[in-house]
């Protein structure tokens, strides 16, 4: 984190290369948060290129109090909901629940089944939740890829979507049991 | 014993419980097979989400962005606009009026005749504030003139012990008094590197 203000404050002062160095450190990051978003390659390697143009335009308005790779995800998540309003892509708002008849906190699963370990190969496992991830609402399935996939904490999500950490818990936690009804059903 | 709801289930599966909540599921996982199952079957669930294959990032990324860095504005530090000092100003001289004219309808004092009051009050004030720092630099005044002559009085006795001392014990002083500085220097910056270091961990 020191690491990160020290960068930014090289780059303020013109230094190109600490940029770079920036980018290197939150490449992988951001690509797989886009392309998990995205699901295409190449579109989100041009996306997290314009991503991290974005980050360097706006680098004066970055507050040091603030952890970077949060304000980091809060422009590539801003980013995102722009191409989804310009795409007119459905989504759904975090603050409505997915399904208001389920409250979501019973056991589901039908307890015959055997476990999705069990059931799948780990590689054909993988490629379901790929899918399911696709079908997933794209607010839903950010605040998955980011629990899931880039390990942020509830904390840093709740900051980053400036929503309280409890509100945060709970839609990963909807996010969770949705993807794995999608499991069940037929790709 | 009810069995586990979803949400306990997944912050166990988190780390997410508390030490007490945590056994409280383990024992229960051991008496219920469904509970067992269940959970076997969403940890499964987000191993295989933790380990999706991350996308494979081309070694040219960076220096590509470093290169379309020309294109873009060279971000500024962003500073407060004028505009924005200006009304902080006139809103706070609008708040200290209104305050006032609210003190002086409490009181039932006249505004102006309170405002003289402030002013008095306040230069009472500034007065008090004046005649303690003339004090504070007469005090200081004093401490450099004792300085000054301890200082010549030392130098009066260094020189009388240097012309009692011969040439070469002399220079032995001077070269001993270099290099202990030069030991407190060097020590002094390992000190604040160690400190540093430290800080960075």
């Amino acid at each position: 984190m020191h690491e990160d203000q020290e960068l930014v404050r090289r780059t303020l002062r013109g230094d190109k290369e600490a940029f770079e160095m920036i980018v290197r450190r939150y490449q992988q990051p951001i690509v797989n948060y886009v392309g998990r978003m995205v699901r295409e390659r190449e579109m989100a390697l041009d996306f997290s290129q314009e991503i991290f143009l974005k980050v360097y335009a706006s680098l004066g308005s970055y507050r040091p109090r603030y952890k970077f790779s949060t304000w980091l995800f809060k422009i590539a998540s801003n980013f995102m909901i722009d191409y989804w309003r310009k795409k007119k892509l459905p989504t759904t708002s975090l603050d409505q629940s997915p399904d208001e008849n389920d409250d979501g906190r019973r056991i589901q699963v039908a307890d015959e089944a055997p476990s999705v370990g069990r059931r799948y190969e780990l590689k054909e496992l993988r490629g379901r939740i790929e899918a399911a991830l696709d079908r997933l609402p794209p607010a839903f399935r950010e605040l998955f890829v980011w629990r899931h996939v880039n390990g942020l904490s509830y904390e840093e999500m709740a900051e980053i979507k400036g929503l309280p950490v409890g509100t945060v818990k709970n839609r990963v936690f909807q996010a969770k049991e949705m993807m794995r009804r999608l499991l069940e059903e037929p790709a | 014993m009810s069995c586990l709801s979803l949400e306990e289930l997944y912050a166990y599966l988190d780390g997410d419980l508390p030490s007490a909540a945590k056994r409280r599921v383990e024992a229960h996982a051991v008496a219920c097979a469904e509970c067992r199952a269940v959970i076997e079957d969403r940890r499964a669930f987000l191993e295989a989400a933790s380990s999706l294959p991350v996308f494979d990032v081309p070694a040219s990324f960076a220096s590509s962005i470093a290169a379309r860095l020309e294109t873009v504005s060279a971000p500024e530090r962003k500073r407060l606009p004028m505009w924005t000092w200006i009304a902080a100003f006139a809103s706070g001289s609008a708040a200290f009026i209104a305050t006032l004219a609210v003190i002086a309808l409490i009181t039932g004092q006249n505004l102006w005749q309170y405002l003289a009051h402030l002013q008095h009050g306040l230069l009472n004030y500034l007065q008090g504030a004046a005649t303690a720092i003339i004090r504070l630099l007469k005090y200081i005044q004093i401490f450099l003139k004792i300085a000054g002559d301890f200082g010549s009085a030392l130098m009066d006795v260094v020189k009388q012990a240097a012309a009692l001392i011969s040439p070469p014990v002399q220079a032995a002083c001077a070269v001993s008094a270099v290099i202990i500085l030069a030991m407190g220097v060097v020590l002094w910056r390992r000190r604040a590197l160690s400190l540093e270091n430290h800080h960075d961990e």
